[in-house]
């Protein structure tokens, strides 16, 4: 009898679960990627990128392959072998790509899902050139997502870790929401390759 | 009975619950690493010899329990010196967490384990030294490549608490002076309830916080 009780109530509290779970769990996956977007189009606008652009882990007919025009210099790269991307290899390590070849790197929710996030911004540093902009998005008050795994979240601090001092962060913005300061959804950079000037001596 | 008038008992009981389970892996010497007030020194010694914490001088946590000062990142001990390591959500507080678990590596004894919590949907706390947050494949990579051979990693919470503290914690900025007391009724229910959702559903994707465990081979 007890059991039969039990077994009642667990069943309807699931169907209320399944009911009001997607209204009362927010997902911020559609305002992250509003941001990504908003994003992309603030640095074209504001930045003064040059050719080549490289662009890491685009979505299909994503917002960034319809940003650039035909005949601008914009190769993509993927892990994926199956993509259609330009170049196939895996940020972390990468030697097939020459020292200093690109002028901007957009990297729009990759980094959280390399496994070491350090050395990936050593090559990434590594392929680009002096005074070349690194274009960053990586969430950060968000669930575990696909397609290859989520290993990393970076706070505000932890970001300043990663690219200084190789590079000079230009703009770092953080979507919070209103009334909880403490949990930001998502961390937009702007970070420039520092140029090292030459010294009298050389 | 006072404990559960609190908005966040229930966060306090599951790491407590976490340490209970962990004990079949603790024996013989001990390094706490971000001791704090050593919440957990009750439940650790009688199963070990001794029982060393280690804390940055500078910490904003309690500093008279401090055995020896130091970082994660640089531990003054010689190499293979403890058996058994635990670090209670300290990890995301760490700016080189490899450089950590490569200390951890060597300062532990062979087939002597690591016992870490931390946590991966929280908010920015102690700022600014709050560097990262780790899900299960970032531990599992990061021990893995540093020679661990992981034993258990396990979520902690599902979404349902994760929520419910996180709510508990907003209204605790409003509950002050006497609305302290009126408010955890709400606080005591909230979390009640939180506890039976993530029973019945426990989305793991949105976990509160991990515990690893992981054995030096």
């Amino acid at each position: 009898m007890f059991n039969y009780l039990k077994l009642t109530i667990r069943t309807c509290l699931r169907h209320f679960y399944r009911l009001l779970a997607p209204t009362i769990r927010r997902d911020y996956v559609p305002q992250v990627r509003k941001n990504v977007n908003w994003f992309l189009r603030h640095c074209l606008n504001d930045l003064p990128l040059r050719e080549p652009v490289l662009d890491i882990g685009p979505q299909k007919d994503g917002y960034s392959t319809k940003l650039f025009s035909k005949n601008f210099d914009y190769r993509t790269l993927d892990i994926n072998p199956d993509s259609n991307a330009d170049i196939i290899a895996n940020i972390c390590w990468m030697p097939e790509i020459l020292s200093e070849t690109f002028n901007a790197i957009i990297c729009t929710e990759v980094l959280e899902h390399t496994k070491n996030p350090f050395s990936a911004i050593a090559e990434l540093h590594r392929i680009l050139k002096p005074g070349g902009y690194l274009l960053l998005t990586t969430p950060f008050n968000l669930r575990i997502h696909g397609p290859s795994p989520d290993c990393w979240r970076f706070t505000e601090e932890g970001l300043k870790i990663l690219l200084e001092p190789e590079f000079e962060i230009i703009e770092l913005r953080s979507i919070v929401p209103l009334l909880r300061r403490e949990m930001p959804i998502h961390y937009t950079v702007i970070a420039q390759k520092i140029e090292h000037k030459k010294g009298k001596h050389e | 009975m006072n404990k559960f008038l609190t908005h966040n008992w229930l966060a306090h009981e599951i790491n407590r619950k976490c340490t209970l389970s962990v004990l079949k892996y603790v024996k013989g010497d001990l390094l706490d690493i971000g001791c704090g007030e050593k919440p957990y020194f009750d439940i650790l010694t009688p199963h070990i010899n001794e029982y060393v914490g280690l804390d940055m001088p500078d910490t904003l946590h309690a500093k008279d329990e401090i055995d020896v000062h130091g970082t994660a990142c640089n531990q003054p001990f010689k190499d293979s010196s403890f058996n058994t390591i635990v670090s209670f959500q300290v990890m995301e507080h760490v700016n080189e967490p490899n450089q950590m678990v490569a200390e951890i590596y060597r300062v532990l004894r062979k087939g002597g384990y690591a016992i870490l919590t931390t946590p991966f949907m929280w908010g920015l706390h102690e700022e600014p030294r709050d560097f990262y947050r780790y899900t299960k494949y970032g531990l599992k990579y990061l021990f893995e490549k540093n020679g661990f051979e992981i034993e258990e990693l396990k979520a902690n919470t599902g979404y349902w608490i994760m929520a419910g503290l996180r709510f508990n914690y907003y209204l605790a900025r409003f509950g002050r002076g006497y609305l302290k007391y009126l408010l955890s009724p709400i606080y005591y229910l909230v979390q009640v309830l939180s506890l039976v959702l993530d029973k019945i559903d426990k989305v793991e994707t949105d976990t509160a916080s991990y515990l690893l465990v992981a054995r030096k081979i």
